[in-house]
């Protein structure tokens, strides 16, 4: 088996908080910065930022004690970085149920604009307060993969994507 | 003059105000967008459909262009106003007319959603910066 090019973490970021709504676009605000100072891409920044902010608030939401972990990390591989984002909390059984089957949909699902789409149509008839757009649309617009672990009682959800950092060149470019 | 009741919103880092001119109906959205907003942009919205069928208005102009962030609460707010105009008979529908801004290709990206769930019903126009940046 080739061993990848691994040249070692880039960066790495932590955060383990009793996350508000209000504190989530705090971080939401301070990673687009993070993200862009790695990436120099605006898009690039705010593909990733969106994803952790829908992460990030789905702990809000259903944490069972309010609190919750998030663990930023890039790495570059054979030129590009690989960026993981990683939220987890403690939920409820009955909750876990429903993030179980809501992950599983969103994962599994070959076309991701079809499944978004799909969700969008879903969201206009739900009249429980969520949305339920938030997985999918980070599949869907963020080009991240997805996947996730139940352990006990905690969740764990892990996006992952490859980006290119814009060269100095274009950078130069645009100035 | 016709007068417009529909409620501006300047609360949790989102501006959004609405405008009537000359027969033109317009909402203008600026900052962010997170669940702390969703209440406020369903009633904004629900408002701005009762004077949209009021008013008669063939079109609703919606200009994204200072938005930085919308998560995915407040769009469904806007899945579900393109809903309520999809239950009208279809001499009282209107068109919803999104601007993003061009250099923000996310709010293209994410509109198309809404195109998508109601096509006949969403035209998106992408135009400059209103910051001319």
């Amino acid at each position: 088996m080739r061993v990848p090019d691994v040249d070692s973490d880039e960066a790495l970021f932590e955060l383990r908080f009793q996350p508000t709504v209000a504190l989530v676009s705090t971080v939401r605000r301070f990673v687009t910065d993070f993200y862009r100072e790695q990436f120099h891409d605006a898009d690039v920044s705010h593909k990733l930022a969106m994803a952790t902010h829908e992460m990030l608030e789905n702990t809000v939401h259903y944490s069972i004690d309010r609190r919750s972990e998030l663990v930023i990390s890039l790495h570059r591989v054979s030129g590009q970085y690989v960026v993981t984002i990683q939220t987890k909390n403690r939920a409820t059984e009955e909750r876990l149920d429903k993030v179980r089957h809501a992950l599983e949909e969103v994962v599994s699902a070959e076309d991701p604009e079809a499944l978004y789409n799909q969700l969008v149509r879903r969201a206009a008839k739900r009249r429980d307060g969520g949305s339920g757009l938030g997985l999918g649309r980070i599949r869907a617009e963020a080009d991240l993969a997805l996947s996730y672990a139940i352990e006990g009682d905690t969740v764990v959800v892990t996006a992952e994507g490859r980006f290119q950092q814009r060269l100095a060149s274009m950078l130069a470019m645009d100035s | 003059m016709i007068m417009i009741d529909i409620p501006n919103i300047d609360a949790n880092d989102l501006r959004a105000a609405p405008n009537y001119v000359d027969g033109q109906l317009s909402l203008s959205f600026a900052g962010s967008a997170d669940s702390r907003s969703q209440g406020a942009i369903e009633t904004m919205l629900g408002r701005v459909h009762t004077e949209a069928m009021r008013l008669g208005v063939p079109e609703v102009a919606v200009d994204f262009r200072d938005c930085d962030f919308v998560n995915s609460s407040c769009f469904k707010a806007f899945i579900v106003w393109l809903e309520q105009i999809q239950e009208l008979d279809s001499e009282q529908q209107y068109r919803l007319r999104f601007f993003s801004d061009d250099t923000k290709a996310w709010q293209r990206r994410s509109l198309q959603a809404l195109s998508c769930f109601a096509i006949e019903l969403v035209h998106i126009e992408s135009k400059p910066s209103r910051g001319g940046s």
